[in-house]
């Protein structure tokens, strides 16, 4: 049974309510979801992978801030890549970039590699399922609500498709949208769940 | 503290939050109050005497992770090795939160607002009393909820989801407008 609800990839988020303040308040278009989506997803498969080829080396008592400086190092370099990558698209993005070292879903891929528990297919899995689940919650929130759609296209102009001139339902684009949307996929998700015969979460 | 509440308008510490993480009234707020205070203290000052004068804000997550949060679970397990119940239990707290978006977010929000040490402290107390604030909110609709005739795939998380969906449009109309019109 395990292994089948496994193979539903945006578990993380829809099932397992990890990694949501950036989804909720910031991802309202769809670069920034996936900028943010990538960046936890990035840092969650470079320390899930890492950490337990390492945690011979490290003191046992030191494991832990040393896995934490890790991650906090590779949210500040996966931040400076981003705004090197477009300063347009992380200008709206401030506050969260460096919240990524602490994202639920890379802290429980950090946990797990300090107790060196052999994880890569799911590791692999629940990193992309929170990736896709960021990318489908910003780019609902972003047509539904303002009308566009903006690619993470790199340069100081990212290129947008614009379906409408004015923004349809701008609520969805704010944080209670945000939480409007979260809730309607997560039952969705879970109706589909039981559709299929598969354990709800 | 309503218009820019740390939960439902900035989503910080949205997953335990949501999925109903309980603990009593007293410690969560004490629990709050002093991992916060200590981290927004701590990041102001380095932010304002280490970083920002050379430009190396991006750092911030370093300093926070190398220095604050091992500070402030530090000071949580030294808490929870004193004699009272209640100040066990929230030492207990502190040290679970200090590795959280919520004391990180509501410590650089403080920072980054170009406030001083005074000001930086009472927005974070302020942040604080919001998130606690929503938090109780969001326990009542919960039990409520659990009562209800909601269909199966909405019961539990998507229903919660939702009503803090509604209860952040709600925090939205709370602002210095309203309020003066409140009073007049």
């Amino acid at each position: 049974m395990e292994a089948r609800r496994d193979a539903f990839v945006p578990d993380p988020v829809l099932g397992g309510l990890l990694g949501l303040c950036p989804l909720v308040a910031a991802a309202d278009t769809l670069a920034d979801g996936a900028i943010l989506g990538l960046g936890a997803s990035l840092s969650a498969i470079i320390l899930g992978a890492g950490l337990p080829a390492f945690r011979e080396f490290i003191p046992e008592r030191l494991r832990a801030p040393v896995a934490l400086g890790l991650g906090a190092f590779l949210a500040a370099l996966f931040g400076l890549a981003a705004e090197a990558f477009s300063p347009a698209l992380t200008a709206g993005l401030g506050l969260y970039l460096p919240l990524i070292a602490v994202n639920c879903v890379t802290l429980a891929a950090l946990r797990r590699g300090i107790r060196g528990e052999e994880q890569k297919p799911g590791l692999l899995r629940s990193s992309l399922g929170y990736l896709l689940a960021a990318i489908l919650i910003s780019a609902l929130r972003e047509a539904i609500g303002l009308g566009r759609l903006t690619l993470p296209t790199p340069g100081p102009f990212p290129y947008t498709l614009v379906f409408v001139d004015e923004a349809p339902f701008r609520l969805l684009a704010a944080p209670a949208g945000g939480f409007l949307i979260l809730g309607s996929l997560a039952a969705a998700y879970r109706f589909a769940l039981r559709a299929l015969g598969r354990r709800l979460p | 503290m309503f218009a820019a509440n740390a939960l439902l308008v900035y989503g910080l510490g949205a997953c335990p939050a949501l999925r109903g993480e309980r603990r009593g009234l007293l410690v969560s707020i004490l629990a709050l109050l002093t991992a916060n205070l200590i981290a927004s203290s701590l990041l102001w000052a380095l932010r304002e005497l280490l970083l920002a004068p050379f430009g190396l804000e991006a750092l911030e997550p370093l300093v926070f992770a190398l220095i604050i949060a091992p500070l402030v679970k530090y000071l949580g397990r030294a808490i929870a090795t004193s004699g009272a119940p209640l100040l066990q239990k929230a030492g207990a707290a502190i040290d679970e939160a200090a590795v959280s978006c919520l004391v990180f977010g509501i410590a650089l929000i403080s920072a980054r607002s170009n406030f001083g040490l005074l000001e930086a402290l009472t927005a974070s107390i302020g942040a604080c009393v919001g998130y606690w604030a929503a938090l109780v909110l969001l326990g009542a609709v919960r039990e409520r909820l659990e009562l209800s005739d909601l269909p199966e795939s909405f019961r539990g998380a998507p229903a919660i989801l939702v009503s803090a969906g509604l209860m952040a449009m709600a925090f939205m109309g709370i602002d210095a407008v309203f309020i003066g019109n409140l009073v007049g």
